[in-house]
């Protein structure tokens, strides 16, 4: 109700606009002559620049009228409000997330509802196959044959699942509903209610910067929702690793990435074992007992002690391991695995390294990548698909000496030696200048001035990596606020379908029909593979193909075409002249910043008559064209 | 001019009419629209991401080295039949032998039309995805300050004044950085999806023109020149309609996105769009747990890579003097399997090439050998062919290009080291 008594001031100041606006293409035009710079060339921001520029880098975007009560409050009140979220209150999101009932439950309620366990997947299959195997008895045909054999044509229909009862959609479904009769409910929903979640976060939260960050820290350790298991433990993974860290000290954040379970389980760590792996002894044996989970699901006669108890809890999840990767891919039937070595892994340690800390000019040999993942073994994972939690397994940890960029770390070290390695990388200079060159780049410029990244790293290394301090550093900086850095970045996809809505004061529940739109233009909610996550400059998403996806967005998203979500109007504007309508946009959602030839070019635009319409302008198009116009684009 | 990567200054660049039309895409805009563009060369790449465990693609079955590496995930020799859930593999040269989920190459290679460059990739020693993928994509390894990728900087060097719009086409939401650059290329997600959607009829012309021009002004330079591109393109599609041309009835795509790329890749070539180069990439190849072997992990992914391959060959049953398909994935992976029936980043991988010309039937390039003092660091498959070679080869022969060294800075490509993968 707010916003409509402020869409009526708005709309009183449009004589005033229409003024301005007849004014500028002439006096654009003059300048243009005097020099060649262009004619917004800013050297130093305006009061309404500053709260644009704050808004457009701190939040997801300016909300309709935010600028002016930002300009109002002062920029720096408002930034120190966003620096500190716990102040802030936040009911409207709350409310909103209320319903999605996964966000609040830990990995092992999800993994009770969301992840049947294999022997129910299992016989359920069976009982599939065998209804099949009667049915063809009964029909008279042939079993199917095994796929797959020399004599397949080029050409010929993929038969990956040929053999599969599964291949079947009609089976498919009957099979979903014999799961859900046993009271599983679909898999993929823990990630349906994240994604809706991280919409509705970004449009409603009043925690904007927190969000933000968020978004940034998880996409720099990222993890991928399609991996196997990981579908059931983001969640987690963003509520208890990420968020309650984004203000916190570095080396905590990647203490706790190291120890979550979607890490582990992300990057191979879990299974990562000393070649030498060898039975506990008495000590490993106490300790183990010490470590264990009284919550966690274990096999019958486990710790009553003694070497046969471990020897079967060892073997168990052996045999664990062995299903948890036959899902990393799909369900398939089991088939008989020969017996498996141990061995290192040395994914997680390489990312580690490369991506987390010190980045991939930090240093680092190959050598060192090895003894990094000789450190971290052992640190694995209690039944990942029951939502089983972090352990130290002291019978897979390589207890020999390591050396790590130099520095000794003696043998008999057990779970420290990982700890060891986190606060090595926590704390080196090349993790300070890897992460104030992330921090920079995605606040400032995709090539941000050298002079800001030092400055952010000096605070990282003397604040011992307290990163709401380099974030202070980082918006106190004249770089941050200087007019070349004013609409320099190009928002990726997310912030650009998400600034949208908030720019017209849309509602949106935040579901499918309107991610589709992310996913389309390529940066589908903890959809990315690669452990890189997304790319952070506008060369990455500023392509024809979406592009193309913007404006159609764009359009469906004013001419409420997406599902759940609805952009309404100030009734004024149906009665207003095809121009006034575009000033009125321009004004409160472009904020002025447009060119004078675009302004010329979209007033021809506006005077077709399928616009310009007879009774009325097509209000829903003009703002269409303006959210899907190069300069929304720019932040 | 090099508009889509000078965005230092982009909140301040230029917002000139000058710049805009004397922009090349402009100049092409107007000829494409005046010349037929007709049937051309074409060229496919392939980038498999996640690096393809080559040993497990194309066997050597030949050493015992192999089987002595790989007890848990190695393919058992071709006829060799005993085992009932691990198919053997399907014997190419009485050395070599194919994971049996490339079945479907099998045909191709003994019609003489599929060729498989061993022990290839780049010579630059990185085991990172991120930056050997970068590496390969630009075509400099080792040299990062590179802004474009090699297939575009191939578009820069031989210059087509008559260009089409559809020229450089990447499948994918995304443009890759091997067609980032200054040449104009395309990436589209669906040729059937590609326009302005104003709800139809004169209010979408009228929309779209509205976009075209507001883009035509943006000071912002890759949003611009983009911009252009994009609604050239449109313009085309819309002409030419690629979507009336259906995939030939023995030419059985995948499902997914990846089958759905290469079929779209065949409509734009039977429609004589103008496409040069297409591109598109099939990941999940990062296998470093429960690899498998003939079945399993990375079966899986060679099934769907395969047959996507061998259905756009049966496709293009007209054309294929025309088409090469070129694969490549980032580096190979260790020898050894790791502790987890998987495999852990390695060096050198394996090439496939595809098409009429391909001097096929072959497993060509030098073969290192799997003892343990031929691996490379004691652990992965040496390298005996640069990738750039390979590239090189089908430039040349295939393309036509005459003038390479623009597009392999600081690298001599010499005629010596082609492998013979095109006939000549």
């Amino acid at each position: 109700m707010h916003r409509k008594v402020h869409q009526f001031n708005q709309f009183c100041a449009l004589a005033l606009a229409i003024i301005m606006v007849i004014s500028s293409p002439l006096s654009a035009l003059a300048q243009k002559s005097k020099n060649s710079k262009p004619a917004n060339r800013v050297n130093k921001l305006t009061e309404q620049q500053k709260a644009i520029h704050l808004l457009d880098r701190i939040t997801f975007g300016p909300r309709f009228g935010q600028v002016e009560q930002v300009m109002q409050m002062g920029w720096e009140k408002y930034l120190d409000q966003q620096l500190h979220p716990e102040k802030i209150a936040d009911e409207v999101v709350a409310q909103k997330l209320q319903p999605l009932s996964t966000l609040t439950m830990s990995n092992e309620e999800i993994a009770k509802v969301y992840e049947p366990p294999l022997q129910v997947l299992q016989q359920l299959r069976e009982r599939f196959e065998m209804q099949k195997k009667n049915e063809q008895a009964a029909a008279g045909t042939a079993p199917d044959k095994p796929e797959m054999n020399a004599e397949m044509n080029a050409g010929d229909k993929p038969k990956a699942q040929a053999g599969d009862i599964l291949a079947d959609p009609e089976k498919r479904r009957e099979y979903a509903k014999a799961l859900a009769d046993l009271g599983y409910k679909p898999r993929q929903i823990p990630i349906l209610e994240l994604q809706q979640s991280k919409v509705l976060r970004a449009v409603y939260s009043e925690r904007q910067l927190q969000e933000v960050m968020t978004d940034f820290w998880f996409n720099h350790f990222n993890v991928f929702a399609n991996k196997g298991v990981d579908r059931i433990l983001l969640t987690s993974y963003e509520r208890d690793v990420i968020r309650p860290n984004v203000f916190g000290k570095f080396e905590d954040l990647l203490l706790a990435t190291a120890k979550s379970p979607a890490m582990l389980f992300y990057l191979d760590n879990w299974l990562s074992a000393s070649p030498n792996a060898k039975m506990p002894d008495a000590n490993q044996l106490r300790q183990m007992r010490q470590n264990r989970n009284p919550n966690a699901q274990f096999g019958p006669g486990f710790g009553l002690g003694g070497k046969n108890n471990i020897n079967r809890e060892m073997r168990r999840q052996e045999n664990q391991r062995e299903a948890e990767m036959r899902q990393t891919d799909k369900i398939q039937p089991p088939k008989p695995q020969p017996k498996r070595t141990r061995g290192i892994n040395e994914n997680y340690a390489r990312e580690i390294m490369e991506l987390h800390t010190l980045g991939v000019d930090g240093g680092y040999t190959q050598k060192d990548v090895q003894e990094v993942a000789r450190c971290l073994t052992g640190w694995t994972l209690r039944q990942p698909r029951t939502g089983g939690g972090f352990y130290f397994a002291p019978f897979m940890h390589d207890d020999g000496e390591k050396v790590v960029l130099g520095n000794k770390i003696s043998s008999g070290g057990g779970m420290k030696d990982g700890e060891q390695v986190i606060k090595l990388l926590a704390h080196h200079p090349a993790t300070a200048k890897f992460i104030a060159t992330k921090l920079a780049r995605k606040f400032v410029a995709d090539e941000p001035p050298q002079s800001l990244i030092d400055n952010l790293a000096k605070t990282f290394l003397k604040t011992d990596g307290d990163l709401r301090e380099v974030y202070l550093t980082l918006f106190k900086a004249p770089e941050f606020w200087s007019a070349e850095s004013y609409r320099a970045k190009i928002k990726t996809p997310f912030e650009m379908t998400v600034s949208a809505v908030r720019a017209l004061g849309a509602e949106t529940n935040g579901t499918q029909p309107f991610h589709r739109w992310i996913q389309q233009m390529g940066e589908g909610l903890y959809l990315a593979q690669p452990p890189t996550g997304y790319a952070d400059k506008a060369e990455n998403w500023v392509n024809t193909g979406s592009l193309l996806e913007r404006m159609n967005f764009a359009l469906a998203l004013s001419s409420n075409r997406i599902n759940g979500t609805r952009t309404s109007f100030a009734p004024e504007l149906k009665s207003a002249k095809p121009g006034e309508v575009a000033d009125y946009f321009i004004k409160n959602i472009l904020h002025g910043n447009i060119s004078p030839n675009t302004r010329a070019t979209l007033d021809k635009t506006l005077s077709d008559p399928n616009i310009a319409g007879n009774s009325g302008a097509d209000v829903a198009k003009i703002a269409g064209l303006i959210i899907g116009s190069p300069e929304f684009q720019r932040q | 001019m090099d508009r889509r990567f000078f965005l230092k200054s982009s909140g301040v660049a230029l917002a000139s009419f000058g710049v805009a039309t004397a922009s090349p895409s402009f100049l092409a805009r107007t000829l494409a629209q005046t010349k037929t563009t007709g049937r051309r060369k074409t060229l496919i790449v392939i980038f498999q991401r996640g690096a393809m465990d080559s040993l497990n693609a194309v066997i050597p079955y030949g050493e015992q080295d192999y089987y002595n590496l790989r007890p848990g995930i190695a393919v058992p020799r071709p006829n060799n039949d005993k085992q009932p859930n691990n198919p053997a593999a399907l014997d190419l040269d009485g050395f070599f032998a194919l994971n049996p989920a490339l079945a479907s190459f099998k045909p191709i290679y003994d019609a003489g039309q599929l060729a498989i460059v061993h022990a290839v990739g780049s010579p630059d020693t990185t085991r990172s995805h991120f930056d050997a993928q970068d590496y390969m994509e630009a075509g400099t390894p080792g040299v990062k300050s590179t802004t474009d990728g090699w297939l575009n900087r191939y578009l820069q060097a031989s210059p087509d004044k008559a260009a089409s719009p559809f020229r450089a086409v990447a499948m994918g939401a995304n443009l890759p950085r091997t067609l980032q650059g200054r040449a104009p290329s395309l990436a589209m997600n669906n040729i059937s999806e590609f326009n302005v959607r104003a709800g139809g009829g004169q209010a979408s012309t009228a929309v779209q023109g509205g976009f075209e021009a507001m883009y035509e002004q943006s000071v912002n330079e890759a949003l611009r020149g983009t911009g252009r591109e994009t609604f050239d393109a449109v313009k085309m599609l819309k002409r030419v309609n690629p979507s009336q041309y259906q995939p030939a009835p023995d030419a059985l795509y995948p499902r997914g996105k990846f089958g759905d790329s290469l079929k779209q890749i065949a409509q734009l070539i039977k429609s004589d769009i103008g496409l040069e180069v297409a591109f598109t990439d099939i990941g999940g190849w990062d296998t470093h747990a429960n690899e498998g072997a003939g079945q399993g992990q990375l079966a899986n992914r060679l099934l769907e890579f395969s047959t996507g391959i061998a259905a756009l060959h049966t496709d293009l049953k007209e054309r294929r003097d025309d088409v090469v398909i070129l694969t490549m994935t980032e580096f190979g992976r260790t020898a050894k399997e790791n502790g987890n029936r998987g495999t852990d980043h390695g060096h050198a991988s394996c090439m496939f090439l595809v098409g009429g010309n391909v001097n096929g039937g072959k497993v060509l390039g030098k073969w290192p050998g799997l003892k343990n003092s031929q691996l490379y660091e004691g652990r992965d498959l040496a390298l005996t062919t640069d990738f750039r070679d390979v590239f090189g080869e089908v430039a040349t022969r295939h393309l036509g290009a005459n003038n390479l060294s623009a597009v392999f800075p600081g690298y001599q490509i010499n005629r010596a080291n082609f492998r013979g993968i095109i006939r000549s």
